[in-house]
């Protein structure tokens, strides 16, 4: 669903993105961890169109990154790092916007925004304007909003950054429906037991690099790690290393 | 695809609706300028009477005798035209009075008429005056037969030499309000392009919601054709309600025809918004767009003539005034308002306004971003 071939992505000349690889398969959830800095939103942009590779490409749901944006676009669902709501309009409002802006209109549009709502506990605050929500109801909404169209895949940014523990947890939830559901998942996140837990493959980026990709377990006994703390830990200390011995 | 378009200026207008500093600062604040410039100054003109002197024939003494008189009496501020042209500012409000001096002709047959005996008429002085300002009339027919009168005493002593012939005009009476109406509503449009595009762009792009729609697969261009539409609708909104209370609680009148009116709104629209444009695009926050804004907006605010006539704007920054793309806005629209002007008549101005949209319409595409 998601193949990334070579992603490469510059700012002045600097690399930020340094010729990324992987995939994710259909109905699978692929965990992108890495500290702050590492090019996760980078990459996560590059897929979703919203930024253009420097070199390399990638191809989601069947379609070229680079050459057919505009269908890409069509197959894919985002959740930005910033939710990017109008505050001025309702949860209803907001969504049947985004509705329209992917061509949907009508009854069906109106019952899909009914389902969604009710589906992530926001039926109460359908004609709640989004400047009085909560951080949880923004994300909420939110994610209704990358799903309006029904896409086959999803990219998340962060999708729990900021949540309290109730709200997380109907995040992951979501995550694990949309695979139930049949939708291949790529989000990143700094929360690794959380990661560990609903991911069937995480890659560990750092300094614009994929180190480590595969299933938690495996990425763990790649390098005798117990926990994938520990072998995120031995990847940003390596990395670290080498810059030391690069610049010393 | 249309569909899109109109979701994306339905939803635009309901969040201009929702947004009470736009409606404040578009509509109800041109209005109160009206209404405080409006009464402050309707009375203004009656101070002093600017009275219009056609000499026909220079260097004739009676004449010259005359003139001196007039320019001695301070409420009048006198001007030297030509009849005709005199007429016409009389018909269009902005003289008080014209008086047309005797000819080397009417002095010769008076002199001819000390000369040979028979008593010839005496000659007249015409004055014509404003038909509608009956106070004024009165005033300036008085003044100005007292000066006759004294004339004829220093002359003569005798009889009469001169005599007063006053002409009723019908002026079209142009009241503070009347002028105005045109100045505050190509004000009130200039003033939602550049500030209102401005603030409502950089506004979606730092919270980053020009970002999400660039993630969803509807075309960017019709994204902002579809802002576009919203700027143009509340605009043509706007300017319509400032015209209709003008017209209907200030008493403002339009003797031109209200259809050229509306054009010329939809041009001033259009051409603003595509300045705005332009100032948001090359604008990296919402205050440097609001700065931006401001900077390009005030001088023209003050100086195209929207709340007064560029005449009483210095000598020296009157050239400016011709560049700025505000002036020839106001200048048709009061044409139009006052003096039933064509809008052919005012084709050149347009033209540069047009021009200038052109050019700021280059600078937005250029230029644009998108967060
Ligand atoms: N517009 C930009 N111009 C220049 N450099 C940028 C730009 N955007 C990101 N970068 C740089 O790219 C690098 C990667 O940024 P990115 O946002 O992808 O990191 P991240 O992994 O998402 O980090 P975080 O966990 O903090 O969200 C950073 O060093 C950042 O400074
Ligand atoms: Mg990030």
């Amino acid at each position: 669903m998601i193949q990334v071939m070579g992603l490469e992505k510059e700012y002045h000349g600097r690399p930020v993105v340094r010729g990324v690889s992987f995939d994710v398969q259909p109905g699978e959830v692929v965990g992108l961890l890495g500290p702050n800095g590492a090019g996760k939103t980078t990459t996560l942009r590059m897929l979703a169109t919203t930024l253009r590779p420097t070199r390399g490409t990638a191809k989601v749901a069947g379609y070229d990154i680079v050459q057919e944006p505009l269908k890409v676009r069509a197959h894919v669902g985002v959740l930005p790092t910033d939710p990017g709501l109008y505050g001025r309009l309702t949860a209803a409002e907001n969504l049947r916007f985004y509705g329209q802006l992917c061509g949907l209109g009508g009854a069906a549009l109106e019952r899909r925004i009914d389902e969604l709502l009710e589906w992530l506990g926001l039926a109460g605050a359908k004609h709640q304007r989004v400047e009085e929500f909560s951080k949880g109801m923004r994300q909420k909404l939110a994610l209704a909003r990358a799903v309006i169209h029904d896409p086959p895949v999803l990219i998340l940014d962060e999708p729990t950054v900021g949540l309290d523990v109730l709200a997380s947890r109907a995040v992951i939830n979501f995550i694990r429906e949309s695979r139930k559901a049949g939708r291949s998942v790529l989000f990143s996140s700094h929360y690794l037991l959380e990661a560990d837990r609903v991911c069937d493959r995480v890659a560990i980026i750092v300094g614009g690099e994929i180190c480590a990709f595969g299933t938690p377990g495996d990425v763990c006994r790649a390098v005798g790690a117990a926990t994938l703390e520990d072998a995120f830990a031995y990847w940003v200390e390596r990395r670290a290393g080498e810059v030391d011995r690069r610049v010393g | 695809m249309l569909a899109g378009i109109w979701a994306v200026t339905e939803t635009a207008l309901r969040m201009f609706w929702r947004d009470k500093h736009a409606l404040f600062w578009g509509v109800v604040f041109p209005l109160m300028l009206m209404g405080l410039i409006g009464s402050v100054f309707s009375n203004v003109d009656d101070l002093t009477l600017r009275t219009a002197v056609v000499v026909p024939t220079p260097g004739n003494p009676l004449a010259d005798g005359v003139l001196a008189a007039l320019r001695e009496v301070p409420v009048l501020e006198i001007t030297i035209e030509e009849e005709e042209a005199a007429l016409a500012a009389l018909r269009r409000g902005e003289r008080s009075l014209v008086v047309v001096l005797p000819d080397q002709e009417a002095v010769r047959a008076l002199a001819g008429a000390f000369a040979d005996g028979p008593a010839a008429g005496p000659v007249p002085v015409r004055v014509y005056y404003d038909e509608t300002r009956a106070q004024v009339a009165q005033a300036g027919l008085g003044v100005i037969g007292a000066v006759v009168a004294e004339m004829n005493q220093a002359i003569t002593q005798r009889r009469d030499v001169l005599a007063v012939q006053a002409a009723g005009v019908a002026a079209e009476d142009v009241s503070m309000f009347d002028f105005l109406l045109p100045g505050i509503l190509a004000m009130a449009l200039m003033q939602s392009g550049l500030m209102g595009v401005s603030a409502v762009l950089t506004g979606y792009r730092e919270r980053l919601l020009l970002k999400r729609v660039l993630a969803t697969p509807f075309p960017p261009a019709a994204f902002l054709t579809g802002v576009i539409a919203r700027f143009t609708l509340t605009n043509m909104m706007q300017g319509l309600i400032i015209l209709l209370v003008g017209v209907l609680v200030f008493d403002a009148h339009v003797v031109g025809r209200y259809v050229d009116l509306l054009i010329l709104m939809f041009i001033g629209s259009v051409a603003f918004l595509s300045i705005g444009f332009a100032i948001s695009s090359a604008s990296k926050t919402a205050e440097a767009a609001n700065t931006l804004g401001s900077v390009v907006a005030f001088p023209m605010m003050f100086l195209s003539g929207t709340f007064w006539p560029r005449e009483l704007i210095p000598e020296s920054i009157q050239p400016l005034i011709n560049y700025l793309p505000l002036t020839p806005l106001v200048e048709a629209m009061r044409g139009v308002a006052t003096r039933s002007e064509s809008l052919a008549a005012h084709t050149g101005g347009l033209l540069y306004l047009a021009a200038w949209a052109v050019a700021a319409a280059v600078v937005a595409v250029w230029r644009f971003r998108w967060e």
